[in-house]
């Protein structure tokens, strides 16, 4: 990553550069805000560390002026300073700073600070990469509307019961729910590799058409698996690349692509499955009427142990009457768009 | 000495101790003797060239340059944990910042002796830094 030092002093800024590129950064200096502000409109750089007093432009003047503009992406800026009273630090976050850091500073607190930057600068990545890729699912989802939503609704409340049992207690916490929900979208991303004439073709699959559309998991898993293997750090790419890949395994080895038994097929893609399938089945398709809930609840009952997870299904009967509610919600919110082609989805190949 | 580095002698290593507190220079300069050396080259030279503007500075009664160089000097000299510079170039930010030019000459005073005996230190030993 790039970082830029804005020191006028050339022993503090020597200082600065040698440790932060010890850490792994690519830096650049500047001597004073007015020549950093021409290096940050490059727009090459997502952290600024500055100097507080400089001539031309001081550092809180330089805050401002980065605050004041537009950017593609956020700029963390830390100021540093060998005077630290309370009005300084207050004046400095108020200009926008994200950070303050005395002089002298020891490395390793630089260096914690800098993973909170960092932290900070992948949160917006992360949510920004989300998005596009929900949005690029959603290009591909000509089922309903709001079968994405609905389906992420659906699994953070299975995931939230089933984080009060004392087996799961350890692998669900909060962040396992918020990464669960917001990776949930992406379980069908894949299909934005299978062809038109099969993902809108109006009538059933032929064996092979299937076979293609099956493919779908290993498209969307393969292909978060390589942006996993770039960023091994990011959990929520691990854990959308497990659902695309097994939102269609089955509890007793039978489903696709893997055949995965068991707990061998992670828990967020058991959890997946069953959402994924009680939507299908409790919303209408051009080829069906939808379910009421009562009928979907028999046929998820009816395969427990086989197609999915009894402990998911235990979880789905204690919390059937919100997954009720918020279905019904959800269809206010937004009534279920007009569906004029047949698509094979969970509903179909559940069957 | 810590991590791995002896001083030349032992005089010189207690004249210099005088002056910077190496330990803490070099744990701040990630354990890496050749930065830490480089860093108290470098601050030794840019150190000469501060006092020369702060001389200047006091000769005009322009106390507000003497404050901007004395506060950076302060910054400098905390990051080469040269702690007598540090204190006295913070004395002097003090005392430029309160207006008074007979205060800002006393601490000038204060800081360039410091300097001269930092110098006389440092050029007892110019290489203050020895792999084991």
């Amino acid at each position: 990553m790039r970082a830029l030092v804005v020191e006028d002093d050339c022993v503090s800024s020597q200082f600065l550069s040698d440790s932060l590129t010890c850490f792994g950064y690519e830096v650049t200096t500047a001597t004073n805000g007015r020549e950093a502000l021409d290096l940050v409109r490059t727009g090459e750089y997502r952290i600024v560390i500055s100097d507080w007093e400089m001539p031309e432009m001081c550092g809180d003047e330089l805050c401002r002026q980065i605050r004041s503009r537009n950017w593609s992406g956020y700029i963390y800026i830390m100021l540093v300073t060998y005077f630290d009273g309370i009005d300084r630090v207050v004046q400095g976050l108020r200009a926008g700073a994200d950070d303050f850091l005395s002089k002298p500073y020891h490395p390793d607190e630089l260096r914690i600070r800098l993973r909170v930057a960092e932290r900070i600068l992948a949160l917006e990545s992360r949510d920004v990469l989300l998005f596009a890729m929900a949005k690029l699912t959603e290009s591909r989802d000509v089922e309903t509307g709001m079968h994405l939503d609905r389906i992420r609704e659906y699994s953070r409340i299975l995931a939230v019961e089933l984080s009060g049992w004392d087996k799961h207690r350890d692998e669900i916490d909060g962040e396992y729910i918020n990464l669960l929900y917001l990776t949930m979208p992406l379980h069908d991303i894949g299909k934005v590799g299978i062809p038109d004439s099969i993902l809108l073709k109006p009538g059933p699959l032929t064996p092979e058409e299937f076979e293609i559309m099956k493919r779908h998991t290993t498209i969307g898993g393969d292909t978060l698996q390589a942006v996993t293997k770039a960023h091994p750090e990011a959990r929520y790419l691990s854990m959308a690349r497990d659902i695309a890949l097994t939102h269609h395994e089955r509890f007793d080895g039978s489903g696709y692509p893997l055949g995965l038994r068991g707990t061998d097929i992670p828990l967020c893609g058991r959890i997946a499955a069953l959402a994924d399938v009680y939507d299908a089945l409790t919303t209408r398709r051009v080829y069906k009427d939808k379910m009421t809930h009562a009928q979907a609840r028999a046929i998820i009952v009816a395969e427990s142990g086989t197609h999915f997870d009894p402990d998911i299904v235990k979880v789905f009967l204690a919390t059937e009457d919100e997954m009720v509610r918020i279905g019904h919600l959800m269809d206010q919110v937004r009534p279920a768009l007009p569906v004029s082609m047949v698509v094979p989805d969970a509903a179909t190949t559940f069957a | 000495m810590a991590f791995g580095c002896n001083m030349s002698s032992s005089k010189n290593a207690e004249r210099l101790s005088t002056v910077v507190d190496y330990d803490q220079l070099v744990t701040r300069c990630l354990n890496k003797l050749d930065f830490a050396e480089r860093m108290l080259s470098l601050f030794q030279n840019h150190c000469g060239e501060e006092m020369a503007v702060l001389e200047r500075a006091l000769e005009t009664a322009n106390l507000e340059s003497v404050r901007l160089t004395a506060h950076r000097l302060a910054g400098a000299a905390a990051n080469a944990a040269a702690f007598g510079l540090q204190s006295c170039a913070a004395d002097l930010r003090i005392a430029a910042s309160s207006g008074s030019l007979e205060q800002t000459s006393h601490s000038l005073s204060a800081l360039q002796n410091e300097w001269r005996r930092f110098n006389d230190a440092m050029s007892a030993d110019p290489q203050p830094f020895e792999l084991n």
